[in-house]
Protein backbone atom coordinates (compact mmCIF):
# COMPACT_ATOMS: atom_id res chain seq x y z
CA UNK A 1 0.00 0.00 0.00
CA UNK A 2 2.82 2.40 0.97
CA UNK A 3 4.54 1.66 -2.32
CA UNK A 4 1.38 2.38 -4.30
CA UNK A 5 0.82 5.72 -2.54
CA UNK A 6 4.45 6.65 -3.15
CA UNK A 7 4.23 5.86 -6.89
CA UNK A 8 0.96 7.76 -7.23
CA UNK A 9 2.46 10.83 -5.52
CA UNK A 10 5.57 10.64 -7.69
CA UNK A 11 3.51 10.54 -10.89
CA UNK A 12 1.40 13.43 -9.66
CA UNK A 13 4.52 15.51 -8.99
CA UNK A 14 6.04 14.74 -12.37
CA UNK A 15 2.90 15.69 -14.27
CA UNK A 16 2.98 19.26 -13.05
CA UNK A 17 5.68 20.70 -15.36
CA UNK A 18 4.33 23.38 -17.67
CA UNK A 19 5.66 25.62 -20.41
CA UNK A 20 5.84 29.33 -19.70
CA UNK A 21 4.67 31.30 -22.71
CA UNK A 22 5.78 34.84 -22.00
CA UNK A 23 9.39 35.90 -21.63
CA UNK A 24 10.57 39.21 -20.19
CA UNK A 25 14.11 40.58 -20.47
CA UNK A 26 15.94 42.67 -17.91
CA UNK A 27 19.42 44.07 -18.58
CA UNK A 28 22.01 44.57 -15.87
CA UNK A 29 24.31 47.45 -16.76
CA UNK A 30 26.42 49.55 -14.38
CA UNK A 31 24.81 47.54 -11.54
CA UNK A 32 21.32 48.76 -12.47
CA UNK A 33 18.33 46.79 -13.74
CA UNK A 34 16.80 48.06 -16.99
CA UNK A 35 13.83 48.11 -16.95
CA UNK A 36 13.66 48.23 -13.18
CA UNK A 37 9.92 47.52 -13.26
CA UNK A 38 8.50 44.57 -15.13
CA UNK A 39 4.74 44.23 -15.63
CA UNK A 40 3.54 40.63 -15.84
CA UNK A 41 0.04 39.16 -16.11
CA UNK A 42 -1.57 37.58 -13.05
CA UNK A 43 -2.19 33.83 -12.94
CA UNK A 44 0.44 32.98 -15.55
CA UNK A 45 3.85 31.43 -15.32
CA UNK A 46 6.41 33.68 -17.02
CA UNK A 47 10.12 33.55 -17.81
CA UNK A 48 12.38 36.35 -16.60
CA UNK A 49 15.73 36.52 -18.39
CA UNK A 50 18.50 38.66 -16.94
CA UNK A 51 21.26 39.77 -19.31
CA UNK A 52 24.36 40.90 -17.45
CA UNK A 53 26.31 43.42 -19.53
CA UNK A 54 28.73 44.20 -16.69
CA UNK A 55 32.17 42.66 -16.27
CA UNK A 56 31.28 41.47 -12.77
CA UNK A 57 28.76 38.82 -11.69
CA UNK A 58 25.50 39.68 -10.00
CA UNK A 59 23.33 37.49 -7.82
CA UNK A 60 19.66 38.08 -8.35
CA UNK A 61 17.64 37.57 -5.20
CA UNK A 62 14.00 37.97 -4.34
CA UNK A 63 12.54 37.14 -0.96
CA UNK A 64 9.05 37.96 -2.31
CA UNK A 65 9.35 35.58 -5.26
CA UNK A 66 11.49 32.98 -3.42
CA UNK A 67 14.08 33.02 -6.19
CA UNK A 68 17.89 33.19 -6.22
CA UNK A 69 20.14 33.02 -9.26
CA UNK A 70 23.72 34.02 -10.07
CA UNK A 71 24.11 35.89 -13.37
CA UNK A 72 27.76 35.74 -14.37
CA UNK A 73 29.63 38.58 -16.11
CA UNK A 74 28.61 39.10 -19.76
CA UNK A 75 26.15 36.23 -19.72
CA UNK A 76 22.46 35.64 -19.14
CA UNK A 77 20.35 33.56 -16.78
CA UNK A 78 16.64 32.83 -16.60
CA UNK A 79 14.17 32.10 -13.85
CA UNK A 80 10.52 31.16 -14.01
CA UNK A 81 8.03 32.89 -11.75
CA UNK A 82 4.34 32.57 -11.07
CA UNK A 83 1.48 32.11 -11.44
CA UNK A 84 1.22 35.14 -9.14
CA UNK A 85 -1.55 37.19 -7.60
CA UNK A 86 -1.73 40.91 -8.49
CA UNK A 87 0.75 42.89 -6.42
CA UNK A 88 4.32 44.12 -6.25
CA UNK A 89 7.21 41.68 -5.82
CA UNK A 90 10.65 43.16 -5.25
CA UNK A 91 14.01 41.80 -6.38
CA UNK A 92 17.56 43.03 -5.91
CA UNK A 93 21.16 42.30 -6.82
CA UNK A 94 22.89 40.86 -3.78
CA UNK A 95 26.26 42.31 -4.74
CA UNK A 96 24.93 45.82 -5.33
CA UNK A 97 21.82 46.02 -3.17
CA UNK A 98 21.75 49.82 -3.04
CA UNK A 99 21.71 50.30 -6.83
CA UNK A 100 20.50 47.02 -8.35
CA UNK A 101 16.86 47.13 -7.25
CA UNK A 102 13.83 46.16 -9.29
CA UNK A 103 10.26 45.02 -8.99
CA UNK A 104 7.80 42.78 -10.72
CA UNK A 105 4.33 44.28 -10.80
CA UNK A 106 1.65 41.69 -11.37
CA UNK A 107 -1.49 43.09 -12.98
CA UNK A 108 -4.74 41.44 -14.00
CA UNK A 109 -4.83 39.73 -17.40
CA UNK A 110 -7.35 42.30 -18.72
CA UNK A 111 -5.17 45.20 -17.66
CA UNK A 112 -2.10 43.50 -19.12
CA UNK A 113 -3.81 43.00 -22.46
CA UNK A 114 -5.02 46.62 -22.47
CA UNK A 115 -1.48 47.92 -21.78
CA UNK A 116 0.05 45.75 -24.51
CA UNK A 117 -2.50 46.58 -27.24
CA UNK B 1 21.69 46.04 3.50
CA UNK B 2 22.22 44.95 7.09
CA UNK B 3 18.86 43.20 7.29
CA UNK B 4 19.47 41.56 3.89
CA UNK B 5 22.75 40.09 5.17
CA UNK B 6 21.03 38.78 8.29
CA UNK B 7 18.20 37.23 6.27
CA UNK B 8 20.61 35.69 3.75
CA UNK B 9 22.61 34.23 6.62
CA UNK B 10 19.47 32.84 8.24
CA UNK B 11 18.35 31.31 4.96
CA UNK B 12 21.70 29.77 4.01
CA UNK B 13 23.52 29.02 7.27
CA UNK B 14 20.80 28.34 9.82
CA UNK B 15 19.84 24.90 8.37
CA UNK B 16 23.49 23.77 8.75
CA UNK B 17 23.58 24.79 12.41
CA UNK B 18 20.21 23.17 13.15
CA UNK B 19 21.12 19.85 11.52
CA UNK B 20 24.39 19.67 13.49
CA UNK B 21 22.45 20.46 16.71
CA UNK B 22 19.88 17.74 15.94
CA UNK B 23 22.55 15.12 15.22
CA UNK B 24 24.53 16.10 18.34
CA UNK B 25 21.38 15.83 20.47
CA UNK B 26 21.03 12.15 19.51
CA UNK B 27 24.21 11.68 21.64
CA UNK B 28 25.32 8.58 19.80
CA UNK B 29 27.86 9.91 17.36
CA UNK B 30 31.39 11.13 17.93
CA UNK B 31 32.61 14.64 17.20
CA UNK B 32 35.15 13.12 14.80
CA UNK B 33 32.34 11.98 12.49
CA UNK B 34 30.76 15.45 12.58
CA UNK B 35 34.12 17.10 11.82
CA UNK B 36 34.58 14.75 8.85
CA UNK B 37 31.16 15.79 7.55
CA UNK B 38 31.99 19.48 7.92
CA UNK B 39 35.37 19.04 6.18
CA UNK B 40 33.81 17.07 3.32
CA UNK B 41 31.12 19.73 3.00
CA UNK B 42 33.66 22.56 2.90
CA UNK B 43 35.74 20.71 0.28
CA UNK B 44 32.64 20.14 -1.88
CA UNK B 45 31.64 23.74 -1.39
CA UNK B 46 35.01 25.05 -2.64
CA UNK B 47 34.83 22.67 -5.60
CA UNK B 48 31.32 23.83 -6.53
CA UNK B 49 32.20 27.52 -6.07
CA UNK B 50 35.21 27.21 -8.38
CA UNK B 51 33.10 25.54 -11.09
CA UNK B 52 29.84 27.38 -10.51
CA UNK B 53 29.96 29.28 -13.80
CA UNK B 54 30.28 26.11 -15.90
CA UNK B 55 27.87 24.22 -13.69
CA UNK B 56 25.19 26.90 -14.03
CA UNK B 57 25.39 26.69 -17.83
CA UNK B 58 24.49 22.97 -17.89
CA UNK B 59 20.96 21.87 -18.88
CA UNK B 60 20.02 25.24 -20.36
CA UNK B 61 21.09 27.17 -17.28
CA UNK B 62 19.53 24.77 -14.77
CA UNK B 63 22.74 22.99 -13.71
CA UNK B 64 23.17 24.49 -10.23
CA UNK B 65 19.49 24.01 -9.34
CA UNK B 66 19.71 20.35 -10.36
CA UNK B 67 22.88 19.84 -8.31
CA UNK B 68 21.08 21.40 -5.32
CA UNK B 69 18.14 19.02 -5.85
CA UNK B 70 20.54 16.07 -5.95
CA UNK B 71 22.19 17.19 -2.71
CA UNK B 72 18.78 17.61 -1.05
CA UNK B 73 17.88 14.06 -2.15
CA UNK B 74 21.16 12.86 -0.59
CA UNK B 75 20.30 14.73 2.62
CA UNK B 76 16.91 13.03 2.72
CA UNK B 77 18.44 9.58 2.19
CA UNK B 78 21.11 10.19 4.84
CA UNK B 79 18.64 11.53 7.43
CA UNK B 80 16.35 8.56 6.75
CA UNK B 81 19.24 6.15 7.49
CA UNK B 82 20.03 8.05 10.73
CA UNK B 83 16.32 7.81 11.68
CA UNK B 84 16.11 4.10 10.82
CA UNK B 85 19.21 3.10 12.80
CA UNK B 86 19.53 5.79 15.49
CA UNK B 87 21.53 3.81 18.05
CA UNK B 88 23.88 1.98 15.72
CA UNK B 89 27.49 3.02 15.19
CA UNK B 90 27.86 1.06 11.97
CA UNK B 91 29.88 2.35 8.99
CA UNK B 92 26.55 2.87 7.16
CA UNK B 93 25.20 5.23 9.83
CA UNK B 94 28.53 7.03 10.26
CA UNK B 95 28.66 7.47 6.49
CA UNK B 96 25.06 8.77 6.51
CA UNK B 97 25.98 11.42 9.10
CA UNK B 98 28.98 12.56 7.06
CA UNK B 99 26.84 12.70 3.88
CA UNK B 100 23.97 14.52 5.67
CA UNK B 101 26.25 17.25 7.01
CA UNK B 102 28.21 17.58 3.76
CA UNK B 103 25.08 17.67 1.59
CA UNK B 104 23.57 20.50 3.62
CA UNK B 105 26.82 22.48 3.75
CA UNK B 106 27.65 22.31 0.02
CA UNK B 107 24.66 24.16 -1.52
CA UNK B 108 24.18 26.62 1.33
CA UNK B 109 27.81 27.53 1.89
CA UNK B 110 28.64 27.75 -1.83
CA UNK B 111 25.84 30.34 -2.23
CA UNK B 112 27.41 32.20 0.64
CA UNK B 113 30.93 32.06 -0.81
CA UNK B 114 29.66 33.53 -4.12
CA UNK B 115 27.83 36.19 -2.13
CA UNK B 116 30.87 37.12 -0.05
CA UNK B 117 33.29 37.08 -2.99
CA UNK B 118 30.98 39.09 -5.22
CA UNK B 119 29.93 41.54 -2.56
CA UNK B 120 33.42 42.28 -1.27
CA UNK B 121 34.81 42.81 -4.77
CA UNK B 122 31.94 45.08 -5.84
CA UNK B 123 31.02 47.33 -3.00
CA UNK B 124 32.48 49.42 -0.24
CA UNK B 125 29.60 48.74 2.18
CA UNK B 126 31.58 46.10 4.04
CA UNK B 127 30.50 47.26 7.50
CA UNK B 128 26.88 46.22 6.88
CA UNK B 129 28.01 42.86 5.56
CA UNK B 130 30.32 42.26 8.53
CA UNK B 131 27.62 43.30 11.03
CA UNK B 132 25.01 41.23 9.21
CA UNK B 133 27.31 38.20 9.26
CA UNK B 134 28.05 38.59 12.98
CA UNK B 135 24.32 38.95 13.75
CA UNK B 136 23.51 36.00 11.48
CA UNK B 137 26.14 33.79 13.16
CA UNK B 138 24.82 34.90 16.59
CA UNK B 139 21.20 34.07 15.74
CA UNK B 140 22.10 30.74 14.10
CA UNK B 141 24.30 29.70 17.04
CA UNK B 142 21.61 30.73 19.53
CA UNK B 143 18.87 28.77 17.71
CA UNK B 144 21.13 25.72 17.37
CA UNK B 145 22.20 25.85 21.04
CA UNK B 146 18.59 26.29 22.18
CA UNK B 147 17.50 23.34 20.05
CA UNK B 148 20.36 21.17 21.33
CA UNK B 149 19.85 22.05 25.02
CA UNK B 150 16.04 21.75 24.83
CA UNK B 151 16.29 18.29 23.29
CA UNK B 152 18.88 17.24 25.89
CA UNK B 153 16.68 18.46 28.74
CA UNK B 154 13.56 16.74 27.42
CA UNK B 155 15.49 13.45 27.00
CA UNK B 156 13.01 11.97 24.60
CA UNK B 157 14.42 9.86 21.79
CA UNK B 158 11.05 10.03 20.01
CA UNK B 159 11.05 13.82 20.10
CA UNK B 160 14.65 13.90 18.79
CA UNK B 161 13.70 11.65 15.91
CA UNK B 162 10.52 13.61 15.18
CA UNK B 163 12.51 16.86 15.06
CA UNK B 164 15.05 15.28 12.71
CA UNK B 165 12.26 14.01 10.44
CA UNK B 166 10.39 17.34 10.38
CA UNK B 167 13.60 19.27 9.68
CA UNK B 168 14.52 16.83 6.92
CA UNK B 169 11.02 17.02 5.37
CA UNK B 170 11.20 20.83 5.38
CA UNK B 171 14.57 20.77 3.62
CA UNK B 172 13.44 18.12 1.13
CA UNK B 173 10.36 20.14 0.20
CA UNK B 174 12.70 22.99 -0.90
CA UNK B 175 13.16 20.93 -4.06
CA UNK B 176 9.78 22.31 -5.15
CA UNK B 177 10.89 25.95 -5.46
CA UNK B 178 14.13 24.89 -7.18
CA UNK B 179 12.22 22.87 -9.78
CA UNK B 180 9.69 25.69 -10.21
CA UNK B 181 12.53 28.14 -10.80
CA UNK B 182 13.75 26.05 -13.77
CA UNK B 183 10.21 25.24 -14.95
CA UNK B 184 10.32 21.53 -14.18
CA UNK B 185 7.29 22.03 -11.95
CA UNK B 186 4.41 24.47 -12.09
CA UNK B 187 3.75 26.85 -9.21
CA UNK B 188 -0.02 26.52 -9.37
CA UNK B 189 -2.60 25.32 -6.83
CA UNK B 190 -1.68 27.49 -3.88
CA UNK B 191 -3.61 25.81 -1.11
CA UNK B 192 -3.70 28.57 1.52
CA UNK B 193 -2.12 31.87 2.40
CA UNK B 194 -0.85 32.53 5.93
CA UNK B 195 1.40 35.44 4.95
CA UNK B 196 -0.77 37.83 7.02
CA UNK B 197 0.37 35.89 10.10
CA UNK B 198 3.95 35.04 9.21
CA UNK B 199 5.23 36.21 5.86
CA UNK B 200 7.83 34.14 4.00
CA UNK B 201 9.92 37.28 3.62
CA UNK B 202 10.00 38.15 7.34
CA UNK B 203 12.75 37.09 9.73
CA UNK B 204 10.34 34.66 11.42
CA UNK B 205 9.36 33.29 8.01
CA UNK B 206 12.98 32.47 7.21
CA UNK B 207 13.54 31.06 10.70
CA UNK B 208 10.50 28.77 10.50
CA UNK B 209 11.40 27.80 6.96
CA UNK B 210 14.84 26.65 8.13
CA UNK B 211 13.43 24.77 11.14
CA UNK B 212 10.40 22.99 9.67
CA UNK B 213 10.04 24.16 6.06
CA UNK B 214 7.39 26.81 6.69
CA UNK B 215 5.74 28.17 3.52
CA UNK B 216 3.03 30.83 3.72
CA UNK B 217 1.55 29.81 0.36
CA UNK B 218 2.33 26.14 -0.22
CA UNK B 219 1.09 24.37 -3.32
CA UNK B 220 0.04 20.75 -3.79
CA UNK B 221 3.47 19.60 -4.96
CA UNK B 222 5.14 21.15 -1.92
CA UNK B 223 2.78 19.34 0.44
CA UNK B 224 3.13 16.04 -1.43
CA UNK B 225 6.94 16.16 -1.28
CA UNK B 226 6.78 17.24 2.38
CA UNK B 227 4.37 14.41 3.13
CA UNK B 228 6.47 11.79 1.35
CA UNK B 229 9.65 12.98 3.08
CA UNK B 230 7.90 12.82 6.45
CA UNK B 231 6.06 9.52 6.10
CA UNK B 232 8.38 7.38 3.98
CA UNK B 233 11.06 6.91 6.71
CA UNK B 234 8.29 6.11 9.25
CA UNK B 235 6.77 3.51 6.90
CA UNK B 236 10.21 1.99 6.27
CA UNK B 237 10.93 1.80 10.01
CA UNK B 238 7.63 0.03 10.65
CA UNK B 239 8.40 -2.38 7.84
CA UNK B 240 11.86 -3.11 9.25
CA UNK B 241 10.45 -3.59 12.76
CA UNK B 242 7.79 -5.97 11.45
CA UNK B 243 10.39 -8.00 9.56
CA UNK B 244 12.65 -8.12 12.61
CA UNK B 245 9.73 -9.27 14.79
CA UNK B 246 8.70 -12.00 12.35
CA UNK B 247 12.31 -13.22 12.10
CA UNK B 248 12.53 -13.34 15.90
CA UNK B 249 9.24 -15.19 16.11
CA UNK B 250 10.27 -17.78 13.53
CA UNK B 251 13.56 -18.35 15.41
CA UNK B 252 11.64 -18.87 18.66
CA UNK B 253 9.32 -21.34 16.94
CA UNK B 254 12.33 -23.31 15.64
CA UNK B 255 13.81 -23.42 19.13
Amino acid sequence: MTKQIFLFNLLLCMSFAVHAKTEFFVEIKDHLFTPSTVYVPAGEKVKLTFINLDDTPEELDSFDLNREKVVFANSKASIYIGPLKPGTYGFFGEFNPSSAVGQVIVISKEEYQRVNQ
Amino acid sequence: MLINSVILFLRDALPIFILIALILSLQVYTTRILVRGVLLGLAGCVLISLNLSGLSELYEGSGFELVKCLLIALLFAACSIIYLFPTQKSPLVNGAIIVAIASIIVPNASSFIVYFAGFWSNTSDNLSLSLGTILGIGISLSVATLTYLSLLMLRSARLNHACLLIFCAGQTAQITSLLQQINWLSGENRLWDTSHWVSDTSEYGHLFNAIFGYEATPNTTYLIIYGIALTLPIALKRLLNRQANSTLLSQEVKL
